[in-house]
């Protein structure tokens, strides 16, 4: 799921770009500062080597230093400061810092003319820096090399600091780098993320198109799925139009055919009452379907129970004012809880499907029927009971099944219940049947919420 | 009792003309919304039979005009459309009852019986007025228990008084309600059916207002 995310990859991505370019970079200058540094300090004990070379001569065969180097740390005992001249592997000369220990000083000396710097370890077991430089001294036999040594401490203590100071920087810029990224994606990815929520508008039928302006990239997608969704919406309206007009065209002459047989009066025209009653069953069940297997590919739609039951109750009350002996006292029908509930779905689906729930209800009935809608995590259940007779248990599952009819002498074609059960699954949801506590049917719809 | 049917298809149309007519209306037909709504503005009716899918101007708009001119007539819808959509579009335009093709023709004509007694305030199908008795299902009409034998127009005009009982009737709207818009009408035959009424039933059941009308009242009532 997180790798499939375009800002989780450029994210990752550009931390691991930073994390080795900051690694390899403080490596680099660490290297070069630690060289820096260990010149610096050679440069001085070099410094100090030119220095008692300038106080040399020869007297009588042998090294006479003129004066000593005037440096207190080469007087202060074991300071790490050190100086000696060998001459041919002996000690002739060396700093009173050493106290009574010597330096264990290479053997090879360096090349005459040459200085060389390197590491030792000194008497107290400290690391030293040392510079040695071999001279030709004239008026002595051999040649003499100068050492100059330096705690190797010091230099560490600049290196350290120098890396504190370079991790600090560097993780400030790291830190700095990251928020810039994780800032580039989110608005690089702004408009993806405003496409997202657009579809999702329209899925929840809270929109029918997109709208908005979009990025070069992603404009062209934009303007061919609103193409497609335009296009599917007029696919639909004319499938519908269509079946409208075949059911109008279809329906009248049957009623013309059904009153020619009706007047018939004997068993031809018995046979063509039943034929006829046959082909309307199948025309409307067909019309039902096809109108809503439109209404399915339609996104962006979702239906108003509220508005929905209102007007369905308006009208079947009207419908239902008079039933009875006499002019009986109608049916009265309750919406509970109806208002600000929705489905996904074409209203005129929704409508169908409510429209045959609350007539079956008020036929049935003996004068109340009620309408409640909840919510059950994403769906909404739309539940129509019935004061009636109410239909045993064992009996459920044929009023559901296809073209079945319980009682013959009922009025409708008795296609309502299986019409609203076709629909329901087509819609991905479902019908259920259940004892009400009004005494009679309960049907419960459940379709998909928004 | 004056019925208008307006509907497109000409053999559906002389079908519920024909059965209306055996059922004792006088009709007038429309084959299309403009002159369906032309004669509802203009005739008196006491039903009408709409179709929605018409040529020219469709049901529903004919309807809202009826309505929004005040035209109170009681009005059945007779249509292909069965959508749950379209019957709230028709009974929200002011129908007073929905019937879908295909139907029956015994089912359209009680439909019709039911919206005209309902409209006239009557809430059985039966109609009394005194001794005098009226089957609105049946159309038989008995005196004192017995059935009385009635020509179709002796039959239009006592079911329109019985319908209006203790109302002074004007002869214009007698005729009006009794005869088709193709009728020659004669206000005459008017005063013949009535005597014939009275002869047949009994001579106090219907009353002579001079200039005014007549009245139908049960013995004992007067208007």
């Amino acid at each position: 799921m997180f790798f499939r995310s375009v800002s989780f990859r450029l994210i990752i991505l550009s931390f691991a770009w930073i994390a080795i370019t900051l690694v390899a970079g403080g490596e680099v200058l660490n290297r070069h500062f630690r060289t820096h540094v260990q010149n610096s300090f050679d440069i001085g004990l070099r410094r100090h080597v030119q220095e008692v070379l300038s106080y040399a001569e020869a007297v009588d065969g042998k090294l006479n230093l003129t004066h000593r180097p005037t440096d207190p740390s080469f007087t202060r005992p074991l300071s790490g400061w050190y100086w000696e001249v060998v001459q041919n592997g002996k000690v002739i000369d060396r700093s009173q810092s050493e106290w009574d220990s010597t330096l264990a000083l290479p053997t090879d000396a360096p090349n005459r003319g040459e200085t060389k710097g390197f590491f030792i370890d000194g008497p107290r077991n400290e690391r030293l820096r040392v510079v040695g430089q071999t001279v030709a001294l004239p008026g002595l036999k051999h040649d003499i090399t100068v050492y100059f040594t330096g705690p190797a401490e010091e230099i560490e203590y600049a290196i350290e600091e120098f890396r504190e100071a370079l991790v600090s920087s560097l993780m400030l810029l790291g830190l700095g780098l990251t928020f810039a990224v994780i800032l580039q994606v989110i608005l690089g990815l702004k408009p993806l993320k405003i496409l997202r929520q657009r579809l999702a508008a329209i899925h929840n039928g809270e929109a029918q198109r997109m709208t908005g302006r979009y990025p070069s990239e992603v404009e062209p997608l934009v303007a061919d799925l609103n193409e497609l969704l335009d296009h599917n919406t007029k696919v639909i309206e004319r499938a519908r139009t269509h079946a409208g007009n075949l059911a109008h065209a279809l329906k009248t002459p049957l009623a013309v055919l059904s009153n020619e047989a009706d007047s018939l009066n004997d068993a031809r025209g018995h046979t063509l009452a039943e034929q006829v009653t046959i082909m309307n069953d199948l025309v409307t069940r067909h019309l039902a379907r096809a109108r809503a297997a439109g209404g399915l590919g339609a996104p962006g739609l979702k239906a108003d129970i509220g508005d929905i039951t209102a007007g369905l109750k308006r009208t079947l009350q009207r419908i239902y004012a008079h039933r009875g002996p006499g002019d009986g006292d109608g049916v009265s029908i309750s919406l509970v809880n109806v208002r600000g509930h929705y489905v996904v779905g074409d209203r005129q689906d929704i409508e169908e499907m409510l429209g045959n729930l609350m007539d079956n209800a008020c036929k049935w009935s003996a004068g109340r029927v009620r309408v409640s809608v909840e919510l059950k995590g994403k769906d909404t259940v739309i539940t129509v009971d019935d004061d009636g007779p109410g239909v045993p248990q064992d009996k459920w599952a044929d009023v559901l099944a296809r073209g079945k009819r319980l009682d013959e002498a009922t009025p409708g074609s008795g296609l309502g219940l299986n019409i609203v059960h076709d629909l329901a699954e087509m819609y991905l949801g479902s019908i259920e049947l259940a004892a009400s506590d009004l005494g009679g049917l309960r049907v419960m719809l459940t379709l998909p919420a928004p | 009792m004056r019925v208008l049917v307006v509907e497109d298809e000409p053999d559906l149309r002389r079908q519920v003309n024909r059965a209306l007519s055996e059922a004792g209306y006088s009709v007038d037909e429309a084959p299309d919304g403009e002159e369906g709504e032309f004669l509802g503005d203009t005739e008196p009716y006491d039903a009408v039979v709409l179709d929605l899918g018409l040529p020219k101007v469709d049901g529903i708009t004919v309807l809202n005009h009826w309505r929004a001119a005040g035209r109170d007539m009681p009005v059945l819808i007779l249509t292909a459309r069965d959508s749950w959509n379209e019957k709230v579009a028709g009974f929200d335009a002011g129908a007073d009852d929905y019937l879908t093709k295909p139907f029956h023709m015994e089912e359209l004509l009680a439909r019709v019986r039911a919206l005209i007694r309902r409209s006239a305030g009557h809430a059985t199908p039966m109609l009394d007025c005194g001794p005098v008795n009226l089957d609105t299902r049946t159309g038989k009409v008995t005196m004192d228990g017995s059935t009385v034998s009635l020509t179709a127009h002796e039959f239009k005009v006592l079911t329109y008084f019985m319908h209006h009982q203790g109302r002074v009737v004007s002869q214009t709207e007698l005729i009006e309600h009794i005869y088709d818009q193709d009728f020659d009408r004669d206000s005459n035959t008017i005063e013949v059916f009535i005597a014939r009424l009275r002869k047949k039933l009994t001579p106090e059941l219907i009353k002579t207002h001079r200039g005014r009308g007549y009245s139908m009242n049960a013995p004992g009532e007067s208007a």
